[in-house]
């Protein structure tokens, strides 16, 4: 059954609002990098199924689901993409073969 | 460097906060570009969105593959905790990677919308030349991505070695890349010439920039750097993209 979008809408704030909580909780910044996608992912079907249909009753749920989806991304990005980090352990990796 | 700052007592890596800023400004290009193109604001920042999303993925996939024999040599400290585990989850990430993932990505939201695929990767091609620039000096910052060694003017001293900063010459040249793709998307091109000068410029300039890597922990084979490998590779096809008869089948 076609809903226009809401179930998705739905979810997408849902995962928003789960990453949002979770990227300042340590492992929780990479759960929310996930959560953050998916949410990210099912605003957009959301938005193109009620474009198609030309119903946006849950335009503005999908929207605050993106919001906060791009935030949680954003924020667990910012804490824990590094770089840097990988680079001790894959040099070490080498030295360990080596050995 | 300046791998991490301080803000509010918690440690934030400068590489992601630079990153995030640079797709920022990105995703601002795409979406300015986009009119020129007969397509939606909305449309291109969506797909903008899946090429953020697909750089993550691609960008990681890659890193993880290349470093793959020596991962499979330390399987064992591979487990959940583990401080191998963690650094690999939370670092490394190979451009390459994160351009054909991006590509990727898009190419499936276009073809899901019914948009023209070419028309689009147009107006996100100098937003991610402006993003990558900003990148680099991310990298600059957080330490990775070094140079050769070296000690001429100019070197910086990374881990206790002194090192050519090819972070930021590939920023700067990644930065005059943008102006030239922005001054030449200001004329009606045909659909795709920008994304091939884009592809081909910046295949060459990384093929050259790879010699004065140090970073050997990346992979390599027959003398040549995985990178170099996939600029040969993509190099024919930029080229093709920007010579290909107006009419041809293979691409639109």
């Amino acid at each position: 059954m076609n809903d226009n979008g809401k179930g998705k809408a739905t979810a997408s704030l849902v995962l928003g609002i789960i990453s949002l909580v979770i990227c300042w909780l340590g492992m929780g910044a990479l759960a929310a990098i996930i959560t953050g996608i998916f949410g990210i992912v099912l605003s957009v079907q959301a938005n193109k199924e009620m474009a198609a249909a030309g119903v946006y009753d849950n335009k503005a749920m999908a929207t605050i689901g993106l919001v906060l989806s791009i935030i949680g991304l954003v924020i667990g990005g910012v804490v824990f993409v590094a770089c840097g980090l990988v680079v001790g352990a894959v040099s070490c990796i080498g030295c360990a073969a080596v050995m | 460097m300046l791998p991490f700052i301080t803000v509010f007592s918690r440690q934030i890596a400068v590489y992601g906060l630079i990153n995030v800023v640079g797709a920022a400004l990105g995703i601002f290009t795409a979406v300015y570009l986009s009119r020129h193109r007969d397509l939606t604001r909305q449309d291109s920042f969506f797909a903008s969105l899946y090429a953020v999303i697909g750089f993550l993925i691609g960008g990681k996939l890659l890193f993880i593959i290349t470093i793959l024999p020596r991962l499979i040599a330390r399987r064992a400290e591979l487990y959940f905790g583990s401080e191998l585990l963690s650094s690999l989850l939370y670092g490394g990430f190979v451009f390459f990677g994160g351009l054909i993932g991006g590509a990727a990505l898009v190419w499936l939201y276009c073809r899901r919308y019914k948009l023209p695929a070419l028309r689009m990767s147009d107006s996100l091609s100098p937003g991610l030349t402006l993003a990558h620039a900003m990148g680099r000096i991310g990298c600059f910052f957080a330490g990775c991505c070094f140079g050769i060694e070296y000690h001429g003017g100019m070197a910086v001293n990374i881990n206790g070695v002194a090192r050519f900063p090819v972070q930021l010459l590939e920023s700067a040249l990644l930065f005059i890349l943008t102006g030239f793709l922005l001054a030449f998307s200001r004329k009606e091109r045909a659909a795709g010439k920008l994304t091939g000068l884009y592809i081909a410029i910046y295949s060459v300039m990384r093929f050259c920039l790879e010699f004065l890597r140090g970073d050997e922990v990346r992979g390599s084979f027959l003398m040549l750097s995985s990178s170099q490998w996939i600029s040969l590779i993509l190099l024919p096809l930029g080229a093709y993209l920007i010579f290909r008869p107006k009419k041809s089948l293979l691409l639109k």
